[in-house]
């Protein structure tokens, strides 16, 4: 009998009544947009609504002196509880991350529900993709296809972005435009938690190719079929070792590259900002053991190697 | 005819939960945040330290075999156990307090958030209630069932996380100053213990292989190293130091990255039992421990035994609610614990002589 007792007043507790949600009350989140204009956050959001046979997306604006009053705002717009936790992906606009990338990410770091691995990315028109009701699967996929196929971005996931942004201060972010389109930029280059430049699409396939991250791409009308980049750390020197094979001219197109990679290094080496991490990456290698020493300038030198493709030589 | 006894297994199964349970009293952080990834050998050399520690305490255990603790400490010190005891009942209580109100927060940080953690330890106090009246021998079972769960919660970690460790990540080890990594094995040290006083209650007659018990309590202490050991590579492998500093409880972070050849993802949640497994069982051992030393020093309430444990529960549920704790306490507590084992360990020592 005592038994039965305890157990029927465990039962009570153990329902989870309290916190119920029904389904149709929920509005999955799968994209959020934060724009900063005039000392104001505009909050755009896309919620996942289960109708009958599919599945609608919905989207709402909010804006508030803070992004907790825009996300409050929000919530009276829409009769549905808010459910961060499958969002795929965040857009900011250059302003938000001029001005207030720091509290954007403090106020994502709180968040309870929220999980690392949604994607970030820069887009100068943030009203413009709510309009259009670009999905965020849309905007992953066109980074994703641009990063594996051309190598004109790199993705980069929250997580990553912390990690760098905590490691040496610098990050990159996938720029998108949406003039009359949607459309890959480049990528945004990200200071101190604020945007210091950006990489078009050709020198974004450069950084691509310096970081071993480029499969294949076209750069300057040449194909490069394949690419291999290996980064010797000397005591003095960066050694960047570049294996490519392309469709036509390989000799003149060596010496272009060559020249167009080192105006790269040398640009970002004298704004003093470490393009590529050697700092953080020669300090994994144990060549670094003190500040003094990682803040010293570096040269680097480029050996490329450049081959014809053997289809296009048989033609 | 039912035996009366520990076994070896039990036994073993109990001190690994109470070494175990500085994952949440502690945590990892507390140790990367003094010596980055190097505290991986912090965790080694801590764990050296306990050990070595275990052997000097080795003693209070052969003192009288049939003993209890307090009953040790009474043969011991009779003058003194008058003000001994009121000052190491309150400690525990306190300690008590604080576990709960961890427990509670950790419920509602990361389990239920949208109940109030006052709600959720109401079921958890009714099972203690009910717990704590069985015999000593059903707690050691318990535990010992409890550890299969921990072990394929602990497996289900290690296959989860895997594919999404770099092991790069770690780089670069020994970076840091000796210093800071004998800084984090003391760290780790210093919090153990009331881990070694808990199980200390325990007579060595109670063992089924009494001979055993150093032998088993050194298996414990090496597998719990082994798993602390692989809860942090994995986490640094997976997150890297600089996230890992930037979370207070990174293993639960971690958790949420694991994914099962993408199918089987959002696991934390079941993999956080063993979080509660972890603030568990040092809430029965210690309730354990305080309503035993009631009975021991006031034979008149062995009557009303369930009334007595009643109002114990209800105090600390209660109580755990109002108070507020420093956050030294919970290191403070130990190392006024390892002065009085140690003492304790040299007063055997001189009484032998």
């Amino acid at each position: 009998m005592k038994k039965f007792f305890l157990l029927a007043i465990s039962l009570f507790f153990l329902t989870g009544c309290n916190s119920y949600t029904e389904l149709n009350q929920l509005g999955i989140v799968s994209l959020v947009g934060i724009d900063y204009q005039e000392e104001n956050y505009h909050v755009y959001i896309y919620l996942v609504e289960p109708q009958e046979e599919t599945t609608a997306l919905t989207s709402y604006n909010a804006e508030g002196s803070s992004i907790e009053e825009a996300m409050h705002q929000l919530y009276l717009k829409s009769n549905k509880k808010m459910y961060l936790a499958h969002m795929d992906a965040l857009v900011l606009s250059k302003e938000a991350i001029d001005e207030k990338l720091k509290e954007i990410v403090t106020y994502l770091l709180n968040q309870r529900e929220i999980r690392n691995n949604f994607e970030l990315m820069e887009v100068d028109s943030l009203n413009k993709l709510f309009e259009e009701k670009k999905g965020a699967q849309e905007l992953i996929e066109l980074v994703h296809t641009n990063e594996n196929y051309m190598g004109t971005t790199q993705s980069i996931t929250f997580e990553k972005f912390l990690e760098n942004l905590l490691i040496d201060t610098n990050t990159t972010i996938p720029l998108l435009s949406f003039n009359k389109e949607l459309k890959v930029e480049g990528l945004s280059l990200i200071h101190n938690f604020q945007t210091i430049d950006t990489l078009s699409t050709e020198e974004t396939i450069l950084l691509n190719l310096l970081e071993n991250n480029l499969k294949e791409s076209i750069y300057q009308e040449i194909t490069i079929y394949e690419s291999k980049t290996n980064l010797e750390f000397q005591k003095e020197n960066n050694l960047f070792h570049i294996y490519l094979e392309v469709n036509q001219n390989p000799s003149s197109f060596s010496k272009e590259l060559e020249k167009e990679l080192r105006r790269l290094l040398i640009y970002y080496e004298e704004q003093d900002y470490d393009l590529i991490k050697l700092k953080q990456r020669r300090k994994e290698n144990r060549l670094e053991s003190n500040a003094t020493q990682i803040k010293r300038n570096f040269t680097f030198d480029i050996h490329i190697a450049v081959r014809e493709n053997n289809l296009e030589r048989k033609k | 005819m039912k035996k009366k006894t520990i076994t070896k297994f039990q036994y073993f199964t109990t001190f690994f939960f109470l070494l175990q349970m500085w994952i949440p009293f502690v945590g990892f952080h507390s140790l990367t945040r003094i010596a980055n990834q190097d505290a991986l050998f912090g965790i080694l050399l801590g764990t050296l330290e306990i050990f070595l520690f275990s052997l000097c305490i080795q003693n209070i255990d052969t003192y009288h075999p049939n003993k209890t603790l307090y009953q040790k400490i009474k043969d011991l010190y009779p003058k003194f156990s008058y003000v001994l005891f009121p000052f190491l009942f309150s400690l525990l209580l306190f300690l008590l307090l604080w576990i709960t109100q961890k427990m509670s927060l950790f419920l509602h940080s990361y389990l239920t958030p949208e109940i109030d953690a006052f709600w959720t330890m109401i079921p958890l106090f009714l099972i203690l209630f009910y717990f704590l009246q069985k015999p000593k021998e059903a707690i050691f079972q318990t535990t010992e069932l409890c550890f299969y769960l921990y072990l394929f919660l602990f497996l289900l970690f290690l296959f989860g996380i895997l594919p999404q460790s770099n092991f790069l990540r770690i780089k670069p080890l020994l970076s840091e100053s000796p210093s800071s990594i004998l800084q984090s094995s003391f760290v780790f040290f210093l919090s153990y213990p009331l881990s070694f006083f808990l199980l200390l209650y325990f007579p060595k007659n109670w063992l089924e292989k009494k001979e055993e018990q150093e032998k088993t309590k050194k298996k414990a202490l090496f597998l719990s190293g082994l798993t602390l050991f692989l809860y942090l590579f994995l986490i640094l492998s997976s997150l890297g130091i600089y996230l890992t500093n930037l979370y207070k409880n990174p293993l639960m972070i971690t958790y949420q990255k694991i994914s099962f050849l993408n199918i089987l993802e959002r696991v934390e949640t079941t993999l956080s039992f063993s979080y509660v497994l972890l603030y568990f069982f040092p809430l029965v051992f210690l309730f354990y421990h305080l309503t035993s030393f009631l009975k021991e020093q006031f034979p008149q309430i062995q009557k009303k035994e369930k009334t007595i444990l009643f109002l114990l529960l209800l105090f600390v549920l209660l109580g755990s609610q109002f108070f507020t704790f420093s956050s030294l306490f919970y290191s403070s507590s130990n190392i006024l614990i390892l002065f009085f084992l140690l003492f304790l360990s040299l007063s055997i020592r001189f009484k032998k002589n």
